[in-house]
């Protein structure tokens, strides 16, 4: 094992009744990462930090932190001696304590409680807070409270589950970027999950996707944006069209609108993607009919239908909105890519 | 690599809930069991006298009718009181709907022990005394209506007001679009309050048998202190328990077409009040009256008798008192001990049928007292004659008798108690001892403490169990008030009556302070 790793899963499986949330999942975490794990709703998220923090076993597969096996065939080692933390979505404020109570709840023994809750309330900026009970608390204070909570226990990595989901719109931007102040200060590795895909591909860290039970792809935000694996991560990750390739000759890729150079993927039915803002309105293109619009203000999703029947969306900016039923010319303007289907 | 700390899978803590679990199990069905087996041990011939005795079928015709009566009377008294407190602007609702539920803390002796002692010639309210059929259904219906009127005032705030608006704009009356379309969908209310007065007066025991009203029960007594012919003595009781069994199977028959029949409901917009107007006086004296006559007029008999207590009985009271408090108190502490790991594994358990365990409770709460003794009574003199009029084994049957009162309480807080928090726990280094007893036990205490306090009221009223189960030189504030009240010694007995509503009346206290802070 090489020492960059923090966390290796080795072929975990979770079965609930007849589902099987967790399909032989691989993944490795970095030592000082904010990883995002981004996934459609019910694709085992949840289950997955359950697994790795031992509040759930997995049917099968490893789970090694640090070089010690912490889940296995075997055996388990217990949540609390694993050394991981973890802030639920709906934060789990013991409602019964304070908010020095609450943070001092997993400092180790030896270590002077006082000065600890003091200086972690410090980091999350609730200096003065010490007295309050957590239903005094907004949503944005509550979250801190947990991650200092979660901090004070010394984890060697912190799991999030979903941890903006339950802020209004205006203030998660500015708690995601406490949040992530706080991580970085801490200099801890992280998991954030999370199933807001556009959340996902703006926090700085690697992105790995989970679709049906497995890591789809991991890579950076623009890797797994430009260059999906799948069409389910293309699809899931942003807006995508798909358009058959017509034709392979000597490595050039054809396609109703142009050509390519690229090597094929190895086996199984691949399409050409393109993303809308990647096709753009032209008098000179492959002339199609405007079959629908939808404006936001600031650009528009225009969907036109190809010679062949193909719809393709186009994401344009600015003004000229063209009518329903006209013709326009469209072209490539990004860089077409094969997609595998699966 | 290191293999630290790992522990090989297992059920996660199953054995400190299966116990109590069990225990619970076991304690209400194996004597119920036992005495199923008891019965049929008589020979063929025999067990035909026995049961088709013409006495049977009185006594089946008596406890019926009795039954029914009540609830007809209680609902008659129920529906309109719980129409005044929700649809109208009755003053002051708030202190009507605490007043018309305590008649709930009148144990049905002491009601008996009212008409008994102040009416009739000479009495404190000079009325004709009432006895057999209509004493006994005097006294249940005023204790009992509060559990038809919780029921329908709570379906009545659930009823959609713009059903009844929308009968009103297609052409029905006020009166007519109630029945067509308000009364309807009160009826599974109807008939879980109805169950709930039907259950108390096939089991009730203190009341027939001081007004002299030959139900099962009072028959049972009978031959239990009497004759003791054990075999008729436990049929009797087995055919109570199937009378029972037949009412809650009935009733969850009805009950689930009810259910299938109704679509959602959402949550229904407030109703505005109906004015009373000049009807206010009316409508106030009348919601008065139900208290006045059920609380009031016995509680000042009570202090009038008392006031003629002879003094040298004050020793036999203090004895009592504490043989109350200990009995009492002991069997409300086990049963908190055995409901909160009932609760838990409902709330928690993957299992299917967790569920079903927490019915179990409720088994306790069907199951007529008196045949629920006399089964313990059969299966201990067989199966262990030293536990046979033992102090342990009263506080056992108490508790299971009262389980179901414990459970209320406990299961709200162990639901308010989310795995998320002990979860979290766990995560930041507490093994589950440290979470339970600085996670857990901290959000379920309040809980605990209402669950035992309404555990506590239940058994310091209750009474056949305390008589049949009790040891021979141990009595309680209950038996002996009964037994003086047998004896006619009015003045002797009101003492004891007065100290167990004083009892209940603090420990309702309690349950108020633990509402209170539960809520802030």
């Amino acid at each position: 094992m090489d020492g960059t790793h923090l966390l290796e899963l080795r072929g975990i499986r979770k079965r609930f009744g007849a589902n099987e949330v967790l399909r032989g999942l691989d993944l490795t975490v970095e030592r000082g990462e904010t990883l995002a794990l981004v996934g459609p709703s019910g694709c085992g998220k949840t289950t997955l930090l359950r697994i790795i923090a031992g509040l759930e076993q997995p049917d099968s597969g490893e789970v090694i932190l640090d070089g010690r096996v912490l889940a296995s065939p075997r055996g388990s080692v217990p949540p609390e001696r694993r050394r991981v933390g973890l802030v639920f979505q709906e934060y789990a404020l013991f409602p019964h304590l304070d908010v020095a109570a609450n943070v001092a709840f997993g400092i180790p023994r030896g270590v002077d409680k006082r000065r600890r809750v003091a200086e972690l309330l410090d980091l999350v900026g609730l200096s003065g807070a010490e007295r309050r009970m957590p239903h005094e608390l907004s949503g944005g204070q509550q979250q801190r409270v947990a991650l200092a909570r979660t901090l004070a226990a010394e984890p060697v990595l912190v799991l999030l589950d979903e941890p903006f989901s339950n802020l209004d719109a205006g203030l998660r931007a500015r708690v995601r970027e406490d949040v992530l102040r706080i991580l970085r200060t801490a200099g801890i590795t992280a998991i954030v999950v999370t199933h807001d895909q556009k959340e996902a591909l703006s926090l700085p860290g690697r992105v790995a996707v989970l679709i049906e039970g497995q890591i789809a792809q991991v890579g950076t935000a623009e890797e797994v944006y430009r260059r999906p694996a799948t069409r389910a991560v293309a699809e899931f990750v942003g807006e995508a069209n798909f358009l058959p390739v017509t034709r392979i000759r000597d490595g050039i890729i054809e396609f109703e609108l142009g050509c390519f150079r690229s090597p094929t993927p190895p086996g199984g039915r691949f399409d050409v993607m393109l993303r809308p803002e990647e096709l753009a309105l032209a008098a000179d293109g492959i002339p199609a009919r405007v079959v629908g619009l939808n404006y936001f203000g600031h650009d528009q999703l225009i969907t036109l239908a190809l010679p062949s029947g193909t719809t393709v969306r186009v994401r344009t900016l600015g003004p000229g909105r063209p009518e329903p039923g006209s013709t326009v010319g469209v072209r490539v303007a990004g860089e077409p890519r094969l997609v595998a289907e699966r | 690599m290191a293999l630290a700390h790992i522990r090989p899978r297992a059920a996660v803590a199953a054995l400190p809930l299966a116990i109590p679990v069990a225990l619970a199990a076991g304690g209400l069905l194996v004597p119920l069991a036992y005495l199923a087996l008891r019965a049929f041990e008589a020979d063929l011939a025999t067990v035909e006298e026995l049961v088709l005795r013409r006495r049977n079928a009185e006594l089946l015709r008596n406890t019926l009718l009795l039954a029914a009566a009540l609830v007809v009377t209680t609902t008659a008294i129920a529906l309109p009181l719980a129409m005044l407190t929700v649809r109208t602007d009755l003053p002051a609702r708030r202190l009507f709907d605490v007043l018309l539920t305590l008649p709930l803390a009148i144990p049905g002796y002491v009601g008996a022990f009212v008409i008994l002692a102040a009416t009739g010639p000479g009495g404190l309210y000079p009325l004709p005394r009432p006895s057999g059929f209509w004493g006994a259904l005097i006294v249940l219906t005023l204790i009992t209506y509060p559990y038809q009127y919780l029921s329908l005032r709570a379906a009545l705030l659930g009823v959609d007001p713009a059903l009844e608006e929308s009968a009103r704009s297609l052409g029905r009356g006020r009166l007519a679009a109630f029945l067509s379309v308000t009364l309807p969908q009160l009826r599974p209310a109807l008939l879980g309050g109805g169950l709930l007065v039907a259950l108390h007066a096939i089991a009730d025991f203190g009341t027939v048998s001081l007004l002299r009203y030959e139900t099962y029960s009072f028959a049972i007594y009978l031959q239990y202190s009497a004759a003791f012919d054990r075999t008729y003595a436990a049929w009797l009781a087995l055919l109570l328990v199937a009378l029972t069994a037949l009412l809650l199977a009935g009733d969850w028959l009805l009950l689930r077409r009810l259910r299938l029949a109704r679509t959602g409901t959402g949550a229904p917009r407030r109703r505005r009040p109906t004015r009373l107007g000049r009807w206010e006086p009316v409508a106030v004296a009348a919601a008065a009256l139900p208290p006045l006559v059920a609380v009031v007029l016995p509680l000042v008999a009570l202090l009038d008798l008392a006031s003629r207590f002879p003094a040298g009985h004050a020793a036999g009271l203090r004895e009592a008192f504490g043989n109350s408090v200990t009995a009492a108190g002991a069997a409300a502490a086990m049963s908190v001990a055995v409901a909160l790991p009932i609760a838990f594994t409902a709330a928690r358990a993957r299992l299917p049928g967790a569920q079903a365990v927490e019915r179990l409770a409720y088994v306790g709460y069907a199951v007529p007292p008196l045949a629920f003794a006399l089964a313990w009574v059969f299966f201990t003199l067989r199966a262990a004659p030293a536990l046979y009029g033992s102090l342990p084994l009263l506080v056992f049957a108490l508790s299971l008798h009262v389980l179901s009162e414990a459970m209320g309480p406990v299961r709200a807080a162990v639901r308010q108690a989310s795995p998320r928090l002990e979860e979290s726990a766990r995560t930041l280094g507490a093994g589950p001892v440290k979470t339970f007893v600085r996670v857990t036990l901290p959000i379920v205490w309040r809980g605990a403490a209402a669950g035992g306090a309404l555990a506590f009221i239940g058994a310091v009223k209750e009474l056949p169990i305390t008589l049949i189960l009790a040891p021979l030189d141990f009595s309680t504030l209950a038996t002996r008030m009964f037994s003086y009240t047998q004896d006619a010694m009015f003045a002797e007995a009101a003492p004891f009556a007065l100290a167990i509503v004083g009892l209940s009346a603090c420990f309702v206290g309690v349950l108020l302070w633990t509402e209170r802070t539960f809520s802030s």
